[in-house]
């Protein structure tokens, strides 16, 4: 059951879900929500890859095995950031329009 | 099997906030959802040898950016009405539809070089020791700590100023233009 056929098809599963709530989402939080899902979605695949795919050169340097977690944690470390200058953005834009909805007459109230 | 058995949980229970999180109507409720995706996904981690990062997720995702997420819940005008679709509902479900069929296609019908038995030791041994080396028996230094500042010093020290950049650039966005 827990294999890696199984851990990507998740991983795709939960990266659509999100894809559809930022295509979809009115309110600019949910499209946030939603970004941040595909971000772990994407990080599961890593993780996932890291585990049961054999890492190049594996003999000769061990350290191979742990270039997925790398990957993760930098991806992790984007994310974060990516978050704070969002939600910047978006206290920025309830400043001036008074509304964080997407619709397609924003700033114009 | 109780391996499998508690994967599957986890899985089932990411797949239903996800689809909760997407069908809710209460924004607040929503972001909920969210922090039990993420926990979910932290009990992944840790069944695929990667505990540094389960606790790397639940301080970053569950501790700090679900708190922001939350706080930015409460600009809306009305929470419990909040999460609501645009009219593109019917096009991103075909959309979303296809990449999926193409993403499960493509994980299905590729030849994974899968690790093998002899190798399968070795492996759970760097990855579960990486984040305390010195019990392991191995020679090699392959800890998390050690590779991030050599192998991947330059990405290291770039993700650092980008934290930099964005501390700033939220602290500027937030501190607005009227008031100096």
């Amino acid at each position: 059951m827990m294999s890696l056929e199984t851990i990507l098809g998740l991983a795709a599963m939960l990266f659509v879900i999100g894809l559809f709530g930022v295509l979809t989402k009115k309110n600019i939080i949910a499209v946030f929500m939603s970004l941040e899902l595909m971000f772990n979605s994407v990080n599961l695949t890593f993780v996932g890859l890291s585990y049961y795919v054999m890492p190049v050169n594996l003999v000769t340097d061990l350290s191979n095995a742990m270039t997925g977690h790398i990957f993760a944690i930098f991806v992790i470390a984007v994310a974060a950031a990516e978050v704070a200058v969002g939600l910047g953005i978006v206290f920025a834009l309830y400043r001036s329009s008074g509304s964080i909805e997407l619709t397609s007459d924003m700033g114009r109230s | 099997m109780i391996e499998d058995l508690i994967f599957s949980m986890f899985a089932v229970v990411a797949l239903a906030a996800a689809i909760g999180m997407i069908a809710l109507k209460d924004l607040f409720r929503a972001a909920l959802c969210l922090v039990i995706v993420f926990v979910s996904i932290a009990g992944i981690y840790v069944m695929l040898n990667a505990e540094f990062l389960a606790v790397i997720q639940v301080l970053v995702y569950v501790g700090a950016i679900s708190i922001l997420l939350i706080f930015a819940v409460m600009l809306s005008d009305d929470v419990k009405r909040a999460n609501l679709s645009n009219r593109l509902q019917i096009p991103a479900i075909l959309l979303c539809g296809v990449i999926l069929a193409v993403l499960l296609v493509a994980v299905v019908s590729t030849q994974w070089n899968v690790i093998s038995e002899v190798n399968r030791s070795l492996v759970d041994t760097v990855q579960i020791y990486s984040v305390n080396p010195e019990i392991s028996n191995q020679d090699d230094d392959f800890s998390l700590a050690s590779l991030l500042l050599t192998d991947h010093v330059l990405a290291f020290e770039l993700v650092s100023v980008l934290l930099l950049a964005a501390l700033i650039g939220a602290l500027s966005l937030m501190r607005g233009n009227g008031e100096k």
